[in-house]
């Protein structure tokens, strides 16, 4: 233990995905429910 | 009208979002301390910025609804609530996951996540009762107050690491921070607040062409007959 974390790109690529996913979901579902409703 | 420009928006926004990440990721030193779970900052930071300045934005709608009674401010106010629970959501998920490596949990009862989770769970109950109230001024109204009173969180949140002994990182001073995590950073932030602009204009649409349908009052049984006479 020297208080530096080391690796980590799995939490730092799940951060990302997650993020793109729930943004990007979100922004699709908001579209198409607004087409919808036209 | 046409959602053709938030698409637009929307498009300009990820350019944004997948340049300033390829930066974040490939181009930029991981961090002294941290390494690279310190590449979660240029999506975490980005999102807790718009939350903060969406969770503003619905205070806003809320207080001129209340002041001035103009539906179109109610529907900006669904818009806005309804992107504050995805927001604070996705805040809370990007921050255990960056908390798990860094301080070996995925949640503390630290005050900047439990008041990241209060206003959350504010939120999330204020979209709530806008979905179960049928009458639309006792839902604007009754939906007005609460995120007038929940927003009363937002500046606890904020000060929560300087008032409280915090686990949670203190905001960082700009001057002091490296051009190559600012590059990134301020990338994301303005792809991501392109995405959120342009989703809610369209959601405040969808907003206002749902109250149309409610207060159309339906055909008569008369006229029905008529048609099918």
């Amino acid at each position: 233990m020297n208080g530096i974390v080391s690796g980590g790109w799995e939490f730092v690529w799940a951060a990302y995905l997650i993020s793109a996913i729930i943004v990007f979901g979100y922004a699709a579902r908001t579209f198409s429910r607004a087409r919808g409703q036209r | 009208m046409s959602n053709r420009i938030p698409l637009a928006i929307v498009v300009a926004g990820a350019i944004l979002l997948i340049a300033g990440s390829y930066y974040g990721l490939a181009i930029s030193p991981p961090e002294e301390h941290m390494g690279e779970v310190q590449r979660i900052m240029y999506v975490h930071v980005p999102t807790a910025w718009c939350a903060m300045l969406v969770l503003t934005y619905a205070f806003g709608c809320a207080t001129t609804f209340l002041f001035t009674n103009r539906w179109s401010w109610d529907h900006r106010l669904e818009a806005a609530i309804e992107m504050a629970v995805v927001l604070c959501l996705l805040l809370s998920v990007q921050g255990a996951i960056w908390a798990k490596p860094t301080w070996g949990v995925w949640w503390d009862w630290d005050p900047r996540l439990t008041t990241v989770a209060v206003l959350l769970s504010a939120f999330v109950g204020i979209a709530a009762l806008r979905h179960f109230v049928d009458d639309p001024m006792k839902r604007a109204t009754w939906s007005a107050v609460a995120t007038v009173i929940g927003y009363i969180d937002v500046p606890i949140v904020y000060f929560s690491v300087k008032w409280w002994n915090s686990l949670h990182q203190k905001q960082s001073n700009f001057s002091t921070v490296s051009r190559d995590f600012l590059i990134p950073l301020f990338t994301n932030f303005a792809g991501l607040l392109l995405v959120i602009s342009a989703v809610l204009i369209v959601r405040a649409r969808t907003a206002a062409l749902r109250l149309q349908e409610e207060i159309t009052p339906p055909p008569m049984i008369g006229e029905t007959a008529e048609e099918f006479a």
